[in-house]
């Protein structure tokens, strides 16, 4: 026993201690950070500068709303905070009434351009004479053509469209003597709210539901998969990466000569096993710190963090130890990736699987694949995070299953990593690693 | 049952891959405190035999006792094992690697730490005792897994090939190392393709060909055993002499200063026979050495490039 945490401490603290560990730990947070940043950043330095625009308004009823909006919005909603305080974080449009008159040939769009390419305006508008009329769409004159050189830029457009059609719809109620308000109100929806259930205390007092919170209902099932899957994969490597290393560098027959070849294995899937809480307590303690902060700790019952660990674990164990196996079968490190990738998809499917699951947690099918032993520790988790959560029944098959699978994994692994680690020669087939598992 | 002092013990042991017999019938006893010699050539059952003695693979039929514990791992802690392809963690420092493989061999506490240090005075590595083992050169290297498998004081030490790749001055260190370690009473089974080595340190010499004992003994007792049908000859003048006449002479070649003749026959009657032809100046009956044994039992070998 002694040995086999002796091979652990190692192979936990040549791994934690690795540049490829420590980059991986941090890189993620720094990712989301990071993006985080260049958002906050990106919004602060957000391009301020006036915008100027032309408009050839040929309703010639349009360019006064429009500029006096114009100057509403660059007066009051461009900015953030308080009055004295405020920041700007929008730019102005200034506008231009432009006439057709005002070009000599008939071809205003390539006068105005060229205004564009000269940087003078930052683009401009031609109001169609139809936009005002009731009648169907007849062409271009019933249209707004926005014309600019920086098409990215969709927040301008999408706000002369906003000023210009609500001038529009305002005149035709008008016109059809039809109040606009009456028809706001005739039109308004009805709100609903989606609530959970209400239970009895165990004073008999009824705790009234409380109201679903999408976060908590999608959110969080999809964080802690991804949480697990991330941290299976992340394992997958590293066991791969210490077998082979030990095989291909014939480290292993000095170990196999102090240690039973099983005991090393185990040794080698606690610390496999051990690296993963480790990685995946840095996001849980990072997720729980973010809960604190926003006061929303009651989101992820504490019961979910005890049931995330039982299945990570099972999990580990039990992919782990195929990955030990095809380590120690493999005698290259490319022969690894055809069993390996049959592995990995393993733990890809619960994931495709994931948002269906989500969706209808109790279905049938949902109930199914997650008591599917090597899709349990994600979907069940998954299942589990979702409220109500699956029957008391389900998780109990769903565990016993899938410890049962464990055990066959570690079984099976351990005997063809102690016939595969000193084996030499070409990577054996399937049907040979059957034979090492059940006749040797 | 073995013997009270014998180190290690193996009785009629079998051991076959599929089809093929990698050891067949094999006994062996290595007293205890010796130094014994494994010699064989490429293939011929050696590693199989050593993995056996070291229970990393069991026979198929047969008994392993070592230190009096029989067909179990019990003894392996009392075992330091040099394999004979280096297997070192690249990126683990010189100190972690020998630390992990003494407490892997059950040492713990600060004897790790003291015995690895005169260790590597001794090995003159003291210097390079915090630096990842990838800095390291190909001898030092080979010291350090020499280090790795005497560290924890083994009562046995099994080494495979341990002056392969060594300079003459590591070398000596090594042997010098080797031979302290038997006078301290530890049990080593030096496995080696060279014999000059093996006829001058081991007390034992045992050969095993194509998965069969066919050497066990002393050197002297071998070479008892394989007196040679060779003798070398030189007369005052020679010139005059035709020794394909003598009877019983099967072949001669001239040597330069001597002749060398082949012979079925007793010595002493070719003796008798060479002294008719003229004053002899040399006659010797020439000692084979354990190469040349071992190249007249494994001659078909010669050509094997793989190991077992």
């Amino acid at each position: 026993m002694i040995k086999l945490l002796t091979v652990a401490w190692n192979d936990y603290r040549q791994t934690v201690v690795s540049k490829t560990f420590i980059i991986s730990i941090i890189l993620m947070p720094v990712l989301f950070g990071g993006m985080v940043f260049v958002n906050l950043f990106s919004n602060e330095n957000i391009d301020l500068k006036d915008k100027r625009l032309g408009i050839i308004d040929r309703t010639n009823i349009l360019y006064e709303e429009i500029e006096s909006k114009a100057e509403q919005r660059n007066q009051y909603e461009i900015y953030k905070g308080k009055l004295g305080d405020r920041k700007q974080v929008k730019p102005k449009i200034i506008v231009e009434q432009i006439f057709d008159h005002d070009y000599k040939t008939d071809d205003a769009v390539l006068g105005l351009s060229d205004r564009v390419r000269e940087n003078s305006l930052f683009g401009f508008l031609i109001i169609g004479q139809g936009v005002v009329d009731d009648n169907e769409a007849h062409g271009e004159s019933s249209k707004i053509i926005y014309h600019t050189g920086s098409p990215s830029v969709v927040e301008i457009p999408d706000w002369f469209k906003t000023v210009i059609s609500e001038k529009i719809e305002m005149m035709r109620f008008e016109e059809a003597g039809v109040d606009k308000r009456v028809i706001n109100k005739l039109m308004r929806p009805i709100d609903m709210d989606r609530m959970g259930l209400a239970m009895l205390s165990e004073e008999g007092k009824v705790i009234q539901p409380k109201k679903d919170d999408p976060l908590k209902t999608f959110g969080i099932p999809f964080t802690v998969m991804i949480l697990i899957f991330v941290t299976m994969n992340m394992s997958a490597p590293m066991m791969l990466n210490t077998v082979m290393e030990e095989k291909m560098q014939k480290i292993a027959e000095v170990l196999v000569a102090s240690i039973s070849p099983f005991n090393l294995m185990l040794g080698k899937l606690l610390a496999a096993t051990l690296v993963g809480i480790t990685f995946s307590i840095v996001y849980i303690s990072g997720l729980f710190a973010m809960l604190i902060f926003y006061s929303e700790s009651d989101l992820v019952p504490i019961s979910l963090y005890f049931w995330f660990y039982v299945f990570l674990v099972l999990g580990l164990l039990s992919f782990g130890s195929m990955w030990a196996g095809i380590g120690a079968a493999c005698s290259e490190m490319k022969d690894t990736q055809n069993f390996a990738g049959l592995t990995v998809m393993m733990i890809a499917v619960p994931v495709i699987l994931g948002p269906a699951v989500i969706q209808s947690p109790s279905s049938t099918f949902s109930v199914i694949v997650s008591l599917i032993p090597p899709f349990t520790p994600l979907l069940m988790l998954v299942r589990m995070a979702i409220p109500p959560g699956p029957a008391l029944w389900e998780v109990a098959l769903g565990l016993i299953l899938c410890i049962s699978f464990t055990l066959l994994c570690v079984w099976a692994g351990g005997k063809i990593f102690r016939i595969g680690i000193l084996a030499q020669g070409q990577t054996p087939s399937i049907k040979v690693l059957i034979r090492w598992i059940f006749f040797h | 049952m073995a013997m009270a002092n014998s180190a290690v013990s193996l009785e009629d042991v079998v051991k076959c891959y599929g089809q093929h017999i990698a050891v067949n019938n094999l006994s062996l006893k290595v007293p205890s405190g010796s130094i014994y010699g494994f010699i064989g050539p490429n293939g011929s059952g050696k590693t199989t035999t050593i993995r056996m003695i070291l229970h990393i693979i069991f026979p198929d039929s047969g008994s392993v006792e070592v230190f009096g514990h029989q067909d179990t791992r019990a003894a392996n802690d009392s075992i330091g094992y040099l394999p004979e392809e280096r297997g070192l963690y690249k990126k683990l420092t010189v100190r972690r690697q020998l630390a992990y493989c003494a407490r892997l061999k059950g040492m713990s506490g600060s004897t790790i730490n003291e015995s690895i240090d005169r260790w590597l005075e001794r090995m003159d590595l003291t210097g390079w005792k915090n630096k990842n083992i990838e800095t390291l050169s190909k001898g030092m290297m080979q010291k350090t897994q020499f280090i790795a498998a005497a560290l924890s004081g083994p009562e046995l030490l099994i080494l495979d090939e341990p002056f392969s790749g060594l300079d003459p001055v590591n070398l000596d260190i090594i042997k010098e190392s080797i031979l302290e370690l038997r006078e301290n009473g530890t049990t080593v089974i030096l496995s080696t393709h060279d014999m000059t080595i093996a006829e001058r340190m081991c007390d034992f010499i045992f050969m095993i060909y194509r998965g069969e004992k066919v050497l066990d003994g002393t050197l002297s007792s071998i070479k008892e055993s394989y007196q040679s049908n060779t003798i070398r000859l030189r007369y005052r003048d020679e010139n005059t002499l035709n020794l394909d006449n003598i009877p019983g002479v099967t072949a001669v070649n001239n040597r330069g200063s001597y002749n060398e003749i082949q012979t079925t026959d007793d010595p002493q009657l070719i003796l008798q026979a060479a002294s008719k032809l003229g004053e002899i100046e040399l006659f010797e009956i020439a000692r084979p050495s354990l190469h040349d044994i071992f190249v007249q039992i494994a001659t078909p070998e010669r050509e094997i490039g793989t190991d077992d």
